[in-house]
């Protein structure tokens, strides 16, 4: 996402020259929070393409299949692995590089871990894998069962509670199976939402009939001698749960290990200064190399273009940062670099059929927020929350709602603006977007310390 | 500047996506339809035999083939839709109720082998009805005891096309309405079923009871294309107060409530709510809404024929007119009529229209031919207060929008620039803003009219940050 919008802005920025994107994946950019609908077929794979072919030809961008394995600097060449059409070795010369390979699943770093059944969730080609783990568990599972009992459906398990491993679960359960959550920490998003929100989302993965297991880990995922597929994993707690099909969701890490030793400063992710301009070991921004998206690491070191680029940076690994940050990584691209300054956060998903908007400070760690109020509402009838957490000024710095659409814009201005809260409270129609006839009435359900 | 490619690279391209296609649409593996459904199942082919028994000259005597034949047809139909079972159940079974999961997957709905012998059936059935009614053997005749009841007279293929319309209209109707479930969902379907078993089935029956023209007071010229014929303003005069009214209704319906209606609300006010043809869309052509072509070729082609539509009705009525009323230019006007009669009015509004339901999508009529839907659609874009309003920034590009559009809108194009879609053809339905995961579409009577409605452009790159030096 990150490079199909550095893309686009460069060329709106009247930049005139040859512009090659290098597609790992070996598809077209694809927007990734599509997967699960192109899996369910709410969409097809084919629909997920971010642009038609025809765009990405008006605006003369070469899409090649290949991937990077190395970054020359002096010669201002990047390396390919040979996937492609072309050999290992082979190089790629440029005058402005855009460093956009995002991220890719992290291990979960038990034994089983490439077992037969272990699927993963963050690319399109996870897709298939999928699909044929869930086939092949029921296939297995009717050929087992001496009837077509309900309760013959094999078991899945998903590891992560993150949004990756609740829209896994949402696809594992269309696909047929039953399934199990484990999430390590007490509650579901614990950060993201608070307390009633994590139980509302509860309460929607529930409805589906998946089941959520708390403070769980997992020690190992355990083999079925006789087919060499997933027999059960076994928690930290030694419970072990049988299964057909394990789902590992716990995370992505920037995709950055075919830059080492290349000369730019790593951490977790590429360093990059306040402009998304890469540095290099020393610290120094490099000339014409830019990092955007979710391999990007912001703010890494001492301070901007300071220090020894030695980590300790931020990543932001969502599609709407992404999208930011390809924006303002063309500038650099284009010589006139700008600083990143995002605008007032936000963040969306959908735990099965509730749907959440967040923006502001939405997750403020607890020694920010301890000072601050928050304001909740609720629409019973509906099943919807709406949260508005108030600074010891009266400013608004965050609002999340769940089961209810609100005016993006309208929100994030007035965050941005510092509105009194006590305004906002008397305005709520104006931030209002749910569909005719269907106006959630919130209703307060009576202030107090966040 | 040198060539970066200095060697053969493979290109990628969206057919590297297409291909991702074909491997997941024949392995997802689907629940195995429940017995209920099964037997629902059943029981719509039961339905359909005893229809072609009648065909056939093989009926129950008195409403015996009527009562049995609708009785199994709305049975089965409620069994597939899983009335009686629990909410989760249903929710978890994608055949059914669901909203848009598994929309690419069930072969009824992506063209698969039953939605051609579907279209087959229903072509031949428009085509008998239309060209060669005697087809159609004793069917008319077992709908003879309504037919008497309701009008007082024999059935006949029409009879027969309006009847089975109207229940395709209540039972695809229930069925829409539980998929997309929201207050405006049921609202409008109920709202067409309603026109339809009343506007276009009781009423103009209860009218030739009563001896009355057989009139349609939900439908004007130019959609009723002989509306205003001189040959059927002679016979509305004949028919005393009642045609005189009935004329003066279809003119201020075109000329008054027309442009202060879609001024108000859209187009969707008449296509999504009133509507006959656009009644049988969105019920009975509900699981087929994401197969219209959503190319911008077919957008051209769709501006121009619908408008080229509505210029032959009005030069076809125009010459009729002026044959009427100077004795000249017969010839012409006669062929126009019955050209237009044959090929849009017939051909292409009810064969294609609807014969084409399960391969093309339920608005192929509305989108390329209807010249009502020109004329709402210079409206709705010109001046109308109506949008959808897109909630810029919250777009994932998931591209459902798009994908269950009817119409044909690339939806998702305007939703990931945040800008507001004011399109002729947009008819208001509001599946796309259901179907939407991030709340980012919402239709709207909005204050603003005119080019600010379409102008707000909202950059999502730039405006997420704060752009300075």
């Amino acid at each position: 996402m990150a490079a199909a919008t550095a893309a686009r802005t460069l060329r709106r920025l009247g930049h005139a020259g040859p512009v090659t994107m290098v597609c790992g994946e070996g598809v077209p950019p694809y927007s990734r929070p599509a997967l699960m609908y192109a899996l369910m077929g709410h969409v097809r794979p084919r629909d997920t393409a971010l642009h038609a072919d025809a765009v990405w030809q008006s605006l003369r961008v070469t899409l090649v299949a290949e991937r990077a394995s190395g970054l020359d600097l002096a010669a201002r060449r990047v390396v390919l692995d040979g996937g492609g059409s072309g050999a290992r070795g082979d190089v790629l010369d440029f005058d402005r590089l855009l460093v956009a390979t995002g991220s890719r699943p992290r291990p979960l770093g038990v034994p089983g871990e490439d077992l037969s059944g272990v699927v993963r969730f963050w690319g399109i080609h996870d897709l298939a894998p999928i699909v044929h783990a869930a086939e092949a568990a029921t296939a297995s599972a009717r050929g087992s069962s001496r009837g077509s009992a309900p309760g013959s459906a094999p078991r899945a398990v998903v590891v992560g509670g993150g949004l990756s491993g609740i829209e896994l679960c949402e696809c594992l359960a269309y696909l047929g199976l039953r399934v199990t959550l484990l999430v390590r920490e007490a509650r579901v998003l614990s950060r993201a939402l608070d307390p009633a929100e994590s139980d509302r989302a509860l309460a929607a993965i529930h409805s589906a009939g998946v089941k959520v297991r708390f403070g769980a880990s997992v020690a190992a995922i355990d083999e079925d001698g006789a087919t060499g597929r997933v027999a059960s994993v076994t928690l930290g707690s030694g419970e072990a749960l049988g299964c057909a099909v394990v789902g590992v969701t716990v995370g992505v890490v920037p995709d950055v290990a075919w830059l080492e030793g290349s000369g730019v400063a790593l951490g977790r992710g590429v360093c990059v200064d306040g402009s998304l301009r890469v540095l290099d070991d020393d610290g120094a921004p490099l000339d014409g190399v830019m990092a955007a998206g979710d391999c990007a690491e912001l703010g890494a070191g001492s301070g901007d273009g300071a220090g020894d680029g030695a980590g300790g940076g931020r990543l932001e690994q969502l599609w709407y940062t992404a999208r930011a940050q390809g924006a303002v990584a063309a500038y650099g691209l284009a010589g006139t670099p700008r600083r990143y300054a995002p605008g007032v956060a936000f963040n969306s998903a959908k735990v099965f059929d509730t749907e959440w908007q967040a923006y502001g400070e939405y997750d403020a760690a607890p020694e920010t927020s301890a000072r601050w109020t928050t304001h909740r509402w609720h629409d019973a009838r509906r099943g919807a929350t709406l949260r508005m957490v108030e600074a010891a000024d009266g400013r608004l710095v965050a609002v999340s709602a769940m089961g209810a659409r609100l005016r993006g814009e309208v929100v994030r201005a007035w965050i941005a603006e510092g509105r009194a809260v006590d305004d906002v409270r008397r305005r709520l129609a104006e931030i209002a977007f749910d569909a005719e006839f269907d106006a959630r009435r919130f209703v307060a359900v009576g202030d107090g310390e966040s | 500047m040198t060539s970066m490619l200095a060697f053969p690279v493979t290109p990628v391209s969206a057919a590297d996506l297409s291909a991702l296609d074909r491997s997941l649409a024949l392995t997802v593996p689907l629940p195995d339809a429940s017995v209920r459904a099964r037997v629902g199942t059943a029981l719509l082919f039961a339905s359909l035999a005893v229809w072609l028994a009648a065909v056939a000259g093989l009926r129950l005597p008195g409403w015996g083939t009527l009562v049995l034949g609708t009785g199994l047809l709305v049975a089965g139909a409620a069994m597939r839709l899983g009335w009686g079972t629990s909410e989760e159940a249903h929710a978890a079974h994608p055949d059914g109720a669901g909203d848009a999961a598994g929309t690419w997957h069930r072969g009824a709905t992506r063209r698969g082998a039953s939605a051609w012998a579907l279209g087959v059936l229903l072509t031949g059935y428009y085509v008998a009805t239309y060209w060669y009614p005697e087809v159609l053997g004793g069917l008319v005749a077992a709908f003879d005891p309504l037919s008497q009841a309701m009008r007082g007279q024999a059935a006949n293929q029409w009879f027969v096309y309006g009847t089975f319309y109207t229940l395709a209209v209540v039972v695809m109707g229930a069925r829409a309405a539980r998929r997309w479930k929201t207050p405006y969902h049921v609202a409008r379907t109920v709202s067409v079923a309603v026109f339809q078993v009343f506007f276009a089935w009781t009423l103009p029956a209860l009218l030739v009871r009563l001896g009355r023209p057989e009139l349609y007071f939900h439908y004007t010229w130019p959609l009723d294309y002989d509306g205003f014929w001189p040959s059927t303003v002679a016979s509305l005069q004949g028919a005393g107060g009642l045609g005189w009214a009935a004329l003066l209704w279809s003119v201020l319906l075109l000329t008054v409530a027309t442009p202060v209606l879609t001024y108000l609300y859209g187009k969707r006010w008449y296509c999504a709510w009133v509507c006959g043809c656009g009644g049988l869309a969105e019920t009975a052509g509900d699981p087929y809404r994401h197969l219209s072509d959503k190319s911008v070729r077919a957008w051209q082609i769709e501006r121009w024929m619908i408008h080229g539509v509505l210029a032959l009705i009005a030069v076809t009525t125009v010459l009729l007119w002026i044959h009427a009323l100077t004795g000249r230019l017969g010839g012409a006007g006669d062929a126009l009529a019955k050209g237009y009669g044959f090929w849009i009015g017939a051909a292409f509004s009810g064969v294609v229209g609807v014969g084409f339901y399960p391969l093309m999508g339920a608005r192929v009529w509305c989108r390329f031919g209807c010249p009502m839907a020109a004329i709402l659609g210079i409206q709705q874009r010109l001046f109308s207060r109506f949008r959808i309003t897109t909630n810029g920034g919250q777009c994932i590009s998931c591209g459902q929008c798009s994908t269950h559009c009817e119409m044909g809108i690339d939806v998702r194009h305007y939703a990931q620039r945040g800008q507001n879609v004011v399109r002729a053809g947009c008819v208001g339905c509001g599946v796309c803003a259901t179907v939407c995961p991030r709340g980012v579409l919402r239709l709207e009577n909005g204050r603003d009219t005119g080019a600010t409605r379409t102008s707000t452009v909202f950059l999502p790159e730039e405006d997420l940050v704060v752009m300075e030096d």
